[in-house]
């Protein structure tokens, strides 16, 4: 047995003490995330798959660094055919400045497909797919300073269809809605190029923004400014019904506390979430992901930088809970076993129930401490595996 | 490509060999040990003790028959109270992190003079302000920064404010630092305290042993990195191209304590080096050239810091930079070794999503 088997023996081990008996082994539900291999200083990057209970299913070493995993499951209009369990694939989208889309089978971990940037682009991490199957990137263009949209269609080996120019430079996050053509776009505003490594180049003069398109022409629908240009918009998640929530890291001096969450569903503006000062600071002007629960009430941030994830009412848009983490930032929502699940740094994945504990009044300090930690679970821990800053999760 | 899946024999087999594993502790289970109790404890003990010995000499101060305060006894305590909050700051994780109540202890920097902002108005005749009131307010009128103003602020004393005045807010102040201080204290001595000693997979907080010492060690570089990037780099105009020397963005000017709040920071890097055995755990795992290096540019940076018996603020004040630039680098070079070579040395794993950027 050579180091690595014995490595991912041992997280075999490790996850066979961590769950009650009556966790199903079976279950089909998935945990997928970007990985660094702390011990494989050669060839380090790739995806992993977990279980929901948390055992290992497989990792595929990858050339270029991961960051969000795209959930590539058969579509509700294919429900036709028959779905086993082998059609389940996803993709794994290189971060910037990485030019690769690697399509995998997450039943066998075998690389399918990898597709290429087309000249002068790289991709910076993120893709949504529309209703129609069509994949869209986000893309640098290194010729000029812009940025587009590629759309490829992998029914059809993956051909690149288009490009949609995008008006702003930046882009990060991109999300499909479920009107089958409406993009919306968490434009970070930061100009970035591949010669000069991962320096921010603009940070004077950016202006993030949040951006609407139609894709089936290419149009502008809106485009909405947070107060601060400086307030990089990165990452979102999007609620059943459409509801859009954005995260932000704050480019500007450390003094300036400002709020890093923002909801919008066809508001004029978008509308900040609400926390006092010291918790906004707490957050440590870095929000590295965000999830939602499919009722929509709940959302949960993770601030890396800071070491906690917090937790946020949707409906009210406050704070109602923070957690302690080191190095925590994939968030990912399951909806069968009503609980999100936090990945980190440090090759763990922990869940917490989705219930609230407000019950227990605020004078309980201890006990709402004591209450609050026995809700956070060890789903997995892998001292090889660095999870990185994404989890996705595949019912 | 590779793919591993786990096979039922692959798994069984690992079983009776990790179970063998479990007997022996790590070799990092000694340091954990003596850091929680030689250093984290100690520290938080003391916290509590300075706090407590401060809120006793403001209510001393402000129940006495005398019409004005006696400064000296309180700047006093509040030096000793900021010492040991200045020890202390190298434990960044666990309840103080969780409950964010770094700064209702310090609120700092502050390069746009909110404390004096937002605590003048508060002095007012007719200011009212309640122990709840305060208690919910902003964190720049709480801690330490906040009573510094109200102790040592050249401005406001030539204002000469009442002493009911004072002893409202500063009270509040010592009160607070006296609560919060003493329940860190509590929730180290109890749950907290037991997580760390008790690490494993099941243990949210402390996964293992190896992640334990990345905490202790993290909060070693949290503090060091203050000091070299903000404590002195900020006043001395060193980050930006054209800035000027500014000793108002020193971190404690009004007391002119800056420079014994690196002295204290030091002492406590000192302290877990020395006292709580970090110098011969690195020794113990083969990196004693390392060690050798690291107790070198401590002692050095240590020595900087005492050659000038100026505070900070004055000597910049006057221009006089040599020995302020000088501690700063050694501070870098103490700083580079922990953030690199001690985690390259151990095999810890001091953040990775929180570097990214993305």
């Amino acid at each position: 047995m050579n180091r690595r088997e014995f490595v991912f023996a041992g997280l075999g081990l490790s996850l066979v003490g961590l769950f009650s008996c009556d966790t199903p082994l079976n279950v089909r539900t998935l945990l997928l995330s970007g990985y660094q291999d702390r011990f494989n200083k050669a060839n380090p990057y790739g995806i992993a798959a977990a279980g929901i209970e948390g055992k290992l299913r497989f990792m595929l070493p990858l050339p270029q660094r991961i960051h969000q995993v795209l959930d590539m499951s058969p579509l509700p209009l294919d429900a036709v055919k028959p779905i086993s369990s082998e059609a389940r694939t996803c993709l794994a989208i290189a971060r910037r400045p990485g030019t690769e889309l690697y399509h995998v089978d997450v039943e066998r971990g075998l690389l399918l497909n990898k597709i290429v940037a087309s000249a002068n682009r790289h991709f910076f991490g993120h893709a949504c797919r529309n209703k129609d199957g069509k994949v869209l990137v986000p893309q640098n263009h290194l010729d000029k300073k812009a940025a587009s949209i590629a759309v490829f269609d992998p029914a059809d080996a993956w051909r690149l269809l288009e490009e949609i120019p995008l008006p702003g430079i930046g882009p990060h996050q991109i999300e499909c809605l479920s009107d089958g053509k409406t993009l919306v776009v968490a434009m970070g505003g930061i100009h970035t190029q591949p010669n000069t490594g991962r320096r921010k180049l603009n940070i004077d003069t950016m202006q993030s923004s949040l951006l609407y398109i139609d894709s089936n022409d290419s149009k502008v629908l809106a485009e909405y400014y947070p107060e601060d240009p400086k307030l990089s918009l990165r990452h979102m998640a999007v609620s059943r019904d459409d509801r859009v929530i954005i995260a932000a890291q704050y480019q500007g001096p450390s003094e300036n506390i400002l709020p890093l969450a923002f909801s919008h569903h066809g508001e004029e503006n978008l509308l900040a979430f609400s926390a006092a000062q010291e918790d906004w600071r707490a957050h440590q002007q870095y929000i590295g992901s965000v999830s939602v629960d499919s009722s929509g009430s709940t959302v949960y941030l993770s601030s890396p930088r800071a070491g906690i994830v917090s937790r946020w009412n949707l409906n009210s848009l406050e704070l109602e809970e923070s957690y302690g983490l080191r190095d925590a930032c994939g968030l990912a929502y399951a909806k069968e076993q009503q609980a999100f699940f936090i990945s980190n740094g440090l090759g763990q994945i922990v869940n917490v129930k989705n219930t609230a504990i407000d019950q227990v009044a605020d004078q309980n300090m201890a006990q709402k401490q004591a209450l609050k930690q026995s809700q956070i679970n060890t789903t997995a821990f892998e001292k090889a595996m660095i999870w990185d800053n994404h989890l996705t999760i595949l019912s | 490509m590779i793919f591993k899946h786990l096979g039922y024999k692959t798994t069984l087999a690992i079983v009776t060999v990790s179970l063998a594993a479990c007997s022996a502790k790590a070799p990092e289970d000694a340091f954990i040990h003596r850091a929680l109790h030689d250093y984290i404890l100690p520290l938080h003990g003391n916290m509590a003790e300075r706090s407590k010995h401060f809120d006793e000499v403001v209510s001393t101060q402000c129940s006495n028959s005398a019409s004005e305060l006696d400064k000296t006894a309180l700047q006093e305590a509040w030096r000793l109270n900021m010492r040991a909050w200045q020890q202390l700051q190298a434990i960044n994780y666990g309840p103080i992190n969780e409950q964010n109540l770094a700064w209702k202890f310090q609120f700092w920097p502050d390069s746009k003079n909110l404390v004096a902002k937002k605590i003048r108005p508060l002095l007012a005749e007719n200011a009212d302000l309640s122990v709840e009131k305060f208690a919910k307010s902003s964190t720049v009128v709480q801690g330490l920064s906040a009573a510094e103003y109200l102790l040592f602020d050249p401005k406001l004393a030539s204002k000469s404010p009442s002493k009911g005045a004072l002893c409202g807010l500063l009270s509040m102040q010592a009160s607070q630092l006296k609560v919060n201080s003493s329940k860190l204290l509590q929730e180290w001595q109890g749950s907290y305290g037991k997580q760390l000693s008790n690490y494993g997979p099941e243990n949210v907080s402390f996964p293992d042993a190896k992640t334990a010492v990345a905490y202790i060690i993290d909060g070693q570089l949290a503090l060091l990195e203050t000091a070299s990037n903000k404590k002195l780099a900020d006043a001395l105009g060193s980050k930006r191209k054209n800035a000027r020397v500014n000793p108002y963005l020193l971190e404690s000017w009004r007391s002119q304590n800056s420079r014994k709040n690196l002295l204290a920071n030091l002492a406590s890097v000192d302290l877990l080096w020395h006292r709580a055995g970090m110098k011969s755990y690195l020794e113990s795992q083969g990196a004693k050239d390392l060690a050798d290096k690291i107790e070198a540019e401590l002692l050095a940076t240590q020595e900087l810091l005492r050659a000038d018996s100026h505070s900070f603020f004055s000597a910049l004040t006057a221009g006089e930079t040599d020995n302020a630039s000088a501690v700063n680098q050694s501070l870098k070079s103490l700083t580079t070794l922990y953030k690199h070579d001690i985690p390259a040395a151990l095999g810890i794993q001091l953040g990775f999503n929180n570097n990214d950027g993305d």
